[in-house]
This record gives structure tokens, C-alpha cells and sequence, in this order.
């Protein structure tokens, strides 16, 4: 147990924290998510108050993801100047989002609004891709069974397709990720995965990387690495615009980045012997588990705590979506390593794991 | 120089700079320095407060990205850029 000069009388379990940071930092490394909708809600739980939880996951969140960015740079997964397009539209976003969201608190209904909109976000990204990536799995199991090779992911969708058309000067051409687009159409989605992180207050990565694939065109691995490259400057960001008062405990924030490391570095490896689409099914059930607890989480407050366990509910389903996705993150690292050495293993799995090059 | 030697070299150099960042953050955390600190300050306290923090986090962010990055390619496990 240790204990927090700026936190007198609250003792945090060393080991939880680690273990948390750690599990956090893979699910990180290997989606492309900033991991702050985990820690908060664990700091609160561990004893933190809200106010410092929120500061202190935001300078996580900021660690975590430079040491993930650095791996996924060496991998080629990061689109410099994308993420950088992204991430001056997305700060305007967030602005107008927080104003938004100061509007709605001023008249009383902050928290159930921003849970219903967070809610129906996620419900949407979560089902679109969970189905997406279902059905990319079939026709790759089918291309599997006819002999074809399989491509490493997809690329373009029909969204992506429609949007990279629009011939809107100034056209710019992304050579990192193979992409040609006009500027304004690229500042409108940053500015929209903005808005929303803004209001629902997370810090956009569960939002970015799916509208990088499905909007911008990007790979999966790209999505990723260029997500969690701009996620380092909105965190941030983030940090100054929520955390002014000074509610970070830096030493916990220490300990847990020594932690996720190891683990983003893991995940991050892990995306070079797996297919895009394993990276979306990750990333769709991730969002369907987010989605579940704030529905738990909304529900307790519309009964004002009427109904026992809604609160407790809300947080076992956010951690066993975390632990069931670490789950699934090693098994699949597991199965590309014996499907690499050429041990047998089962025949759905081959369309989800690859030869790392 | 050999590129082995060499690594071990920037190695041994980013694990200082980790130490002691984390060893400043624990020890002036410990000893109620991380309050006063800005004490002086009449106004913006917070934001120099954030920003410190944040400049600490970036400072171990950095040096840790670059050691685990040598750390693995030390042992062989380094990433090479995806075709």
C-alpha cells in the first residue's frame, strides 16, 4: 500500500495500480485508444477523488502514448502530418464541445445528456464495426478457402471512397498513409471526432481510429499509430483545459506509465502479426463494453441509485471488457506465433493472424 | 564504435535521465515540495502546475519510449517497418 502527500488518509494498492496501468497500456498499444475511459473510472475505484483521477490518467494517458507512438513509428504506422491535420481540428472540436457541454451543465442536465450521447456513439461505432469486421472475416475465410492470398487489410470503404472523391482544393496527398483528400474534408472530421470527445469527455481515440478507417481510408495499423501519435498533443491538451487547478498526482502516474510500457509496447508489437480486421473486432467489443457500463452508469442515475448494484454493475462490466479484450489480445498473439512456427492452429483463426514481415 | 556498444551507451544514458526523473517527481512528491514550489506565484499557479507535471511526464514519456525501443532491439525484438 502507498500513500499520497496530496491525498492525506487514502491508501492505493501498489500492485492494483501496476496491473492496472499494465492492462491498460495493452489495450493501448494494440487499438489505438488513448485507455483514460479505463484508468478514470480505476483510480476512482482504487480511492482517488474524481477530481484527481481525471488529471492524473490525462498525464498517464500522455506518457503512455509517446512510449506507444514511438513503436508504432518504427513499425511505419504513424501519418505525421495527418495526425497533425487531425489534431488542430480536433482542439477546435473539443472547444466548441466543452462550451457545448457548459451549456448543458449550466441547465442542469450535463450528466445524463453526455451519457446518452456517449452511449449512442459508441453503441453505433461498436455495432458498425464489430458487424464490419465480422463480415470482412467471412469473405476473408472465403477467400482463404478458395486458396487466394489474403491481403494484409482493407483500404478504402465506400464512405472513404465517397469522401476521398470530393474535389475540393486544396487536395493534399498523405504519403505516409497512401491517401489523397481534400484538406477541409480532413479538418471536418478531426473537428467532428473533436466536438465529440469535447462532450462526452474521453479522449477521442475510441472515436478516431474507426473514423480514420471507415471515413479517411487508413489502414487499420495506421489508424492506430496516427491515433495514438495525435492523442499525445490532445491529452495534453486536455490536461491544461480540465486540469488547471492542479490535480495531478504525478507519482502515480509514474508508476502506472513504468507499467503500461511494457504493455503498450506489447500491443503495439502485436498488431505486426495480426490482421487489420483482428484490430477492429478488439476495438468494436472494447466500445461495445464501454457502451454497456454507461448504459448501467445512466440508469442508476435516471433511478437515483434506486435499483442496488447499477454503480457496482457499471464498473465490473468496464473491467471485464478490459480483461476480456487483454484476453483476446494474447490469445491472438499466441496463435500468430504457432501459426508462424508452422504448428497447426484452428482454421477460423487463420484469417485473423499473419506472418509477421 | 560498434553499434552494440553504442546502444549500450544511449542505454545506460536514458535509464539516468528515467531515474532521475522519477526519482525527482518521488522524492519532491514525498517531501510536499511539488506544493510549495509555485507557492510565490500570485497568479496562474494551476497552469504551472499542469504544465511541470506535464513537462515531467513528457521528459520520462520520451526516455522511455527510447529505451524500450533499444531495450528490445538489444535483445532482438526490435520492430522493423512494415511492407
Amino acid at each position: 500500500m502507498i500513500t499520497f502527500p496530496m491525498l492525506p488518509g487514502v491508501e492505493i494498492n501498489l500492485c492494483l495500480l501496476i496491473l492496472i496501468g499494465l492492462g491498460a497500456g495493452v489495450l493501448s498499444g494494440f487499438t489505438g485508444v488513448g485507455g483514460a475511459f479505463v484508468i478514470t473510472p480505476a483510480l476512482i475505484v482504487l480511492g482517488f477523488p474524481a477530481s484527481f483521477a481525471v488529471g492524473t490518467s490525462l498525464a498517464w494517458v500522455l506518457g503512455n502514448s509517446l512510449v506507444g507512438t514511438f513503436r508504432h513509428g518504427r513499425l511505419g504506422n504513424v501519418d505525421v502530418k495527418l495526425g497533425l491535420l487531425l489534431l488542430v481540428a480536433a482542439i477546435g472540436g473539443v472547444e466548441v464541445g466543452v462550451r457545448i457541454l457548459n451549456r448543458v451543465r449550466a441547465i442542469g442536465l450535463a450528466d445524463t445528456a453526455v451519457l446518452s450521447i456517449s452511449i449512442f456513439m459508441l453503441l453505433i461505432m461498436g455495432i458498425y464495426t464489430l458487424s464490419e469486421s465480422l463480415m470482412r472475416k467471412r469473405k476473408l475465410d472465403e477467400m482463404l478457402a478458395r486458396k487466394e492470398k489474403l491481403p494484409l487489410d482493407m483500404r478504402a470503404t465506400f464512405l472513404s471512397r465517397r469522401f476521398q472523391g470530393i474535389n475540393l482544393p486544396p487536395r493534399l496527398r498523405f504519403a505516409g498513409s497512401r491517401v489523397t483528400m481534400s484538406l477541409w474534408i480532413i479538418l471536418a472530421i478531426g473537428f467532428f471526432v473533436g466536438l465529440l470527445s469535447g462532450v462526452i469527455g474521453v479522449g477521442g481515440g475510441i472515436i478516431m481510429v474507426p473514423s480514420l478507417v471507415y471515413l479517411v481510408g487508413l489502414s487499420s495499423f495506421m489508424a492506430v499509430g496516427t491515433s495514438l501519435f495525435q492523442i499525445i498533443f490532445s491529452a495534453a491538451y486536455g490536461s491544461v483545459r480540465h486540469t488547471a487547478s492542479g490535480n495531478v498526482i504525478i507519482f502515480a502516474a509514474f508508476i502506472m506509465v513504468l507499467a503500461s510500457s511494457i504493455g503498450v509496447l506489447f500491443g503495439a508489437s502485436v498488431t505486426r502479426y495480426v490482421r487489420g480486421v483482428s484490430v477492429r473486432i478488439i476495438l468494436g467489443i472494447s466500445a461495445l463494453f464501454f457502451a454497456v457500463g454507461a448504459i448501467l452508469k445512466l440508469s442508476s442515475l435516471l433511478l437515483e441509485g434506486a435499483v442496488a448494484g447499477l454503480e457496482t454493475g457499471s464498473l465490473a462490466v468496464t473491467f471485464g471488457g478490459l480483461g476480456l479484450t487483454l484476453m483476446m489480445i494474447i490469445a491472438l498473439f499466441i496463435t500468430a506465433l504457432r501459426y508462424q512456427r508452422g504448428q497447426q492452429i484452428p482454421a477460423w483463426a487463420e484469417s485473423l493472424v499473419t506472418k509477421a514481415d | 564504435m560498434g553499434k552494440k556498444r553504442k546502444t549500450v551507451i544511449y542505454l545506460a544514458a536514458l535509464s539516468i535521465v528515467c531515474g532521475l526523473t522519477i526519482w525527482h517527481a518521488v522524492r519532491w512528491h514525498l517531501n510536499g515540495m511539488d506544493l510549495e514550489m509555485f507557492g510565490w506565484l500570485q497568479t496562474g499557479r494551476g497552469y504551472i502546475t499542469v504544465l511541470y507535471n506535464l513537462g515531467l511526464m513528457l521528459v520520462l514519456g520520451t526516455a522511455l519510449g527510447f529505451l524500450m525501443e533499444m531495450v528490445t532491439e538489444l535483445i532482438g525484438y526490435g520492430a522493423g517497418k512494415r511492407q
